[in-house]
């Protein structure tokens, strides 16, 4: 088992490749941008590599990136277990089904900038701020996925449990859970891209600390190479964890839909 | 006691009333097939009698240990292999993981499904070997009671022959007592000792057929030739809706009582002319 | 007259006409085992330079590319269009008349200082045009068109061939530098690796897979191929326009891109078996190349020559070399070569990219590497030549004509 599934995950990482081309081709793009509009305006890739780089090697990296990443993932769990909780609680009855389909909505269009506004009044400018405006951001997608999750659970397959005498637990591991989780991964890794995002975002505007705050100091000083290497450590960061982690755990978690080869 | 006992159970949908109360006795070892048109409340029957609905009228008697059941769609588990879809009904009885994909495998093999096939996942299945799947999860159980629910319906006739042959050994082997509905007089006379024709609507109980003969006794031809003697019989063709034969002679009909055992229960609707 | 209408039609009757891979393969071959010996030997200071527009390093550029790449692309194509395309092969006249101004561009090109460029860009371009006007209708007349990319690829490589060519004549109108537009002709003929490739090796991947007992599932996918031969061509035209940057980016996109296709192979004891393992150096060469190449222009501090060596010597080298051995032996009614002399110089080839490779790298000393490299490349075609190539002027031992490929066994 462990050995397959090791096998499954080199293999993954090799297909990769073909991504990376995708990248490098992006980089082109940008290389070329940079030519014709010159330093000040876009620096070139290599460049902004090179500034990530020099702030990896002074220590500037680490203690900010793991600051917004505590945020970020804070706000992420937060978002993760409310949404999950609220969603299944708003699935089991239809009533709470009829009244959570228009706070959906409603939360969904939310921007999350008025979110920010409102936090800082409330919670000032320390962690709290960048942690509700994320998981203020994250909650709708969870809730609403687990929710049509819970919406669109097979009845005829619960009734096939109860009759080969299923008790509910069996019967929630064995036939809920899988088609829930069937919703909510896809969501799950939508929502924390938005977590990433926002936390940013919101130390941009808010913070002192973490790398929106070193990317709001990289544009007073008109910074472009400062602030484009910060970018690349968000994307980085970003494409690690989608393409490293979530990506072959979805690939595991949904062998079963492959059609035979 | 008996294994099934039904008394005065009737069933409504809302406002609308689906089966007229009515009585059944299944003993054990006993096959029955109801048979009848669409929408005659035969599926309601079955799915009161699997505890999957909830009973308003009448009372419903289970004297059985272990119900296996079989849908007319093969409702495997997707997220499953299709050898712990057949171990499931074990894994709920709490056999051991070893001990109950064996006895999987085993069951599994014996329907000709082989082990690459049962490492698969549903959707890689044929539909064929789907229903295979699905029938060997109620029988791993060894079931006391098996409730078919047209199990067939959707398979060649090839197919649905082997099965059905299966089907019959197999509780044989086991002992098991059947109950099914069905649509297919064919299949009906196939597989059950009696029949039961539900008709009208709301529906009620319109015939009992007793052949001469067991099901696992029954040839190809004795098949065929019930169903002829079936379909010839005013009562069975007002319950389906079919009109009445005009071809059959007053003297064709005469074997007919020879082959069956038959008992008129109730006038079904007025505009219909039978018994 | 009538003395040479005879002689024409003596020469006509040779075996050596009756398939268009035969003359070509056997050129190519010969090429590869005379001019890099005498490449090293101008280097060496023990041959006069030739006297060639842009200097030596172009008339040693030119020679390979034209001579010894172009000449397996015409053999390749001249065989397997028809094949592909389900058409008929082209003919005994085509093969020659083809072959005959292929060798008088040879010819033209060591003669330069005596009859000047223009009979060699003119030889050339009757050369590639003429190719491309059979090549264009074969493939044009196949109501399915299943071969479009097969074409584009061959006609870019033979347009580039002759624009080249007519710029020498004209002096460097188009391309400042005569390597310029060889280094183009030259990538542009990687795509046709990368397409062949997997035609190739999905049928010979799978029988081994068959042989072995396993399921024979292999399939190179169309994306792969299709993202690693755009990535290429976007390479050679960074690359054509300087733009140093852009062309290391996407250098190094090619190569992931090249790495890339190996994902579809299966990794399995299958890859120990000689054909397998030959096909499957390729996407590594191609890979290993465009990562060299794209990193050395974007300032790593690699020789600029080292990546373009890797692909020249090693990816193109290689996928010339199979197709010596697949199809030159298939297509003169032989069953594949399983003599112990054919690993022998695969792997020289391989040495060669390797070697070539590391010329200059990490404070080597370049001048005896490129010997080495030199001398094994120049080996494993001459080897090639010595055991697999003689047959291609035999006739056919099974009685048959043509390009067909052997009789099943009874």
């Amino acid at each position: 088992m462990t050995l397959r599934l090791l096998r499954a995950w080199i293999a993954w990482l090799w297909s990769g490749w073909s991504a990376a081309a995708g990248l490098a081709l992006l980089v082109a793009g940008w290389q070329l941008a940079a030519e014709r509009l010159g330093p000040l305006l876009l620096p070139a890739p290599l460049d902004a590599f090179a500034r990530l780089y020099s702030l990896l090697e002074a220590g500037v990296l680490w203690p900010e990136f793991l600051v917004t990443a505590r945020r970020a993932l804070a706000g992420f769990a937060l978002a993760l277990g409310i949404g999950c909780a609220a969603g299944v609680l708003a699935g089991i009855s239809r009533a709470g089904a009829l009244l959570a389909r228009p706070l959906v909505t409603v939360l969904l269009g939310m921007p999350p900038i008025a979110w920010l506004v409102l936090a800082l009044l409330w919670l000032g400018s320390g962690d709290g701020t960048p942690v509700f405006t994320v998981c203020a951001a994250a909650l709708p997608v969870v809730f609403g996925a687990t929710l049509q999750g819970m919406l669109t659970r097979d009845t005829a397959l619960s009734a096939m449990a109860r009759a080969f005498g299923l008790s509910w637990r069996p019967r929630v591991i064995e036939v809920e859970l899988p088609h829930l989780l069937a919703w909510l991964f896809p969501a799950a890794t939508t929502a924390l891209g938005t977590s990433w995002k926002v936390a940013v975002m919101a130390e941009l505007l808010t913070s002192s600390d973490g790398i929106g705050a070193a990317l709001a100091d990289a544009r007073t000083q008109l910074d472009m190479t400062t602030a484009l290497a910060w970018v690349l450590c968000v994307l980085l960061a970003l494409l690690l964890v989608e393409y490293g982690l979530l990506e072959p755990v979805k690939r595991e978690l949904e062998r079963w839909r492959e059609v035979a080869r | 006691m008996s294994l099934l006992r039904i008394r005065g159970f009737g069933h409504r949908y809302g406002a609308r009333r689906a089966l007229a109360p009515m009585d059944l006795t299944l003993e054990r070892g006993e096959s029955l097939a109801v048979l009848g048109p669409s929408g005659c409340g035969k599926s309601t029957l079955l799915q009161a009698t699997a505890g999957l609905l909830e009973i308003g009228e009448g009372t419903i008697e289970r004297g059985w240990q272990n119900l296996g059941m079989v849908f007319q769609e093969p409702r495997l588990l997707a997220w499953r292999s299709a050898l712990d879809n057949i171990a499931l009904g074990l894994k709920a009885r709490g056999v051991r993981r070893r001990e109950r994909r064996a006895a999987a495998t085993a069951l599994g093999t014996r329907l000709g499904l082989s082990a690459a096939d049962l490492a698969l996942y549903p959707a890689a299945l044929s539909g064929g070997m789907r229903s295979r799947v699905a029938l060997a999860r109620a029988l791993a159980i060894e079931p006391d009671l098996l409730l078919l629910d047209e199990p067939f319906a959707a398979l060649d006739i090839g197919l649905r022959h082997e099965l059905e042959q299966w089907l019959l050994r197999e509780c044989l082997r086991l002992g098991c007592t059947m109950l099914m509905i069905t649509h297919s007089p064919r299949e009906a006379l196939r597989l059950a000792d009696r029949l039961l024709v539900l008709g009208g609507q709301p529906g009620r109980p319109l015939l009992a057929l007793q052949p001469a003969l067991r099901a696992t006794d029954r040839s190809e031809r004795d098949v065929l030739a019930l169903e002829t003697a079936l379909l010839a019989d005013t009562g069975f063709r007002a319950a389906f809706g079919l009109p009445p034969d005009e071809r059959v002679e007053a003297t064709d009909r005469a074997p007919e009582t020879a082959w069956f055992q038959h008992h008129c229960l109730a006038t079904p609707a007025p505009d219909r002319q039978a018994c | 007259m009538l003395t040479l209408r005879t002689a024409y039609l003596q020469l006509l009757r040779w075996p050596l006409w009756q398939c268009g891979l035969r003359p070509f393969f056997l050129a190519g071959a010969a090429v590869a085992a005379l001019y890099v010996p005498a490449w090293l030997a101008v280097l060496g200071g023990r041959l006069r330079a030739p006297a060639f527009p842009g200097g030596v390093t172009a008339w040693h550029a030119h020679e390979l590319i034209l001579g010894f790449g172009l000449a397996s692309v015409i053999g390749f194509s001249l065989t397997a269009v028809p094949e592909f395309t389900s058409a008929r092969g082209f003919g005994r006249r085509i093969s020659l008349g083809l072959f005959a101004l292929w060798l008088g561009a040879r010819a033209a090109a060591a003669a330069i200082v005596l009859i000047g460029v223009w009979p060699l860009a003119l030889l050339q371009t009757a050369l590639c045009l003429w190719l491309l006007l059979v090549l264009t209708r074969a493939i044009w007349q196949d109501p399915a068109r299943r071969q479009l990319d097969l074409w584009a690829a061959l006609a870019a490589v033979l347009l580039a061939a002759t624009l080249c060519s007519l710029d020498l004549a004209i002096g460097g109108v188009l391309f400042a530098d005569p390597l310029a537009g060889l280094r183009l002709i030259l990538h542009l003929m990687l795509p046709l690796i990368v397409l062949k490739l997997a035609r190739i090796s999905m049928r010979v991947v799978n029988r081994c897979l068959e042989e072995a007992g396993a399921e024979p599932d292999y399939l190179a996918r169309p994306p792969r191929r299709h993202i690693a031969a755009l990535l290429i061509v976007l390479h050679a035209l960074a690359v054509l326009a300087g733009a140093q940057g852009v062309a290391g980016w996407l250098g190094l996109g090619a190569g992931a891109a090249s790495l890339g296709l190996l994902g579809d192979w299966p990794h399995t004891r299958v890859l120990a078996r000689r054909w397998v393992a030959l096909l499957y150096t390729l996407p590594w060469l191609l890979g290993l190349g465009y990562l060299l190449d794209g990193a050395a222009r974007l300032g790593a501090s690699i020789p600029p020559s080292a990546g373009l060596h890797v692909l020249a010597v090693g990816a193109l080298g290689q996928g010339v070399f199979v197709v010596f051995c697949i199809a030159g032996r298939m297509h003169i009614g032989l069953s594949p070569d399983e003599g112990r002399w054919l690993p022998l110089a695969a792997l020289m080839l391989l040495g060669a990219a390797l070697v070539r490779a590391l010329a200059g790298m990490a404070g080597l000393h370049a001048l005896p590497l490129w010997w080495c490299a030199g001398f094994l490349w120049s080996s494993g075609f001459a080897l090639w030549l010595w055991r697999g190539g003689v047959d291609l002027a035999r006739r056919r031992g099974d009685g048959a004509w043509g390009c067909v490929g052997p009789r099943a066994p009874e």
